[in-house]
């Protein structure tokens, strides 16, 4: 189940981002920002649209998006909790 | 709400202030502007001599300025902004003055200063245009 929502995950994001890599190349421990994948700011915003349409989560602040969306395996973590407490 | 003096609230003025009037149907989340682009309007002068269709660019700039204020409208007073990305948008129409356009803006999300917009332009109820935009309130 969790190993399903990170493949989901990077799915989502080399989709949503038409990045040009494959979805298993993307290391789930890795940051999504700077250094790793190097995403940036009008990305997440890109991703937070994708994370309301899928899952329904809404992430309008960006501190808790900074965590959310530190990795791969942090995304999965915040929306797991998130579904959690729904 | 209708805003008939958009330079009230933001800082565009003409040539390039781009909308006449927006109605905010909710306010930070949708409303369209209004705009009528005659044939001697500055926008088109050299887009074509002899032959005006209005720029792309114009309604792009149109659209987000329409935004700008249906963004604005949710904090009750003016300021700036910043058009941070244009994505996805399509021109299904040359649009030959004199021509009454309306952006129709919706907000597609939200994060920090960042907000994603979708767009149609219509001509009399009819898409000429539609694409998506990302404002930024700062310009960083």
């Amino acid at each position: 189940m969790a190993e399903d929502l990170i493949a989901d995950l990077k799915t989502l994001i080399v989709t949503r981002l038409k990045m040009d890599i494959k979805p298993e190349d993307i290391d789930p421990a890795a940051p999504l920002f700077g250094e790793g994948l190097g995403l940036d700011s009008i990305d997440a915003l890109e991703l937070v649209v994708g994370i309301e349409r899928q899952y329904g989560i809404r992430i309008a602040d960006a501190e808790v998006g900074r965590q959310a969306f530190a990795s791969v395996n942090a995304l999965a973590e915040f929306i797991r909790a998130k579904k959690a407490a729904k | 709400m209708r805003i008939d003096d958009p330079a009230a609230w933001i800082p565009h003025r003409p040539p390039i202030l781009s909308v006449d009037a927006v109605e905010v149907d909710e306010p930070g989340v949708r409303g369209r502007g209004l705009k009528r682009f005659e044939a001697g309007d500055p926008w088109l002068a050299g887009h074509f001599p002899g032959n005006p269709v209005v720029p792309g660019v114009a309604m792009i700039e149109g659209a987000a300025q329409s935004a700008a204020i249906v963004l604005l409208a949710a904090k009750g007073r003016g300021g700036g902004g910043f058009l941070a990305d244009v994505s996805k948008f399509r021109f299904k129409a040359p649009v030959v003055p004199p021509a009454d356009l309306t952006f129709e803006v919706a907000v597609a999300g939200v994060f920090g200063a960042l907000c994603k917009v979708g767009v149609r332009v219509l001509r009399d109820g009819a898409p000429v245009a539609e694409g998506e935009l990302v404002l930024s309130a700062s310009p960083q």
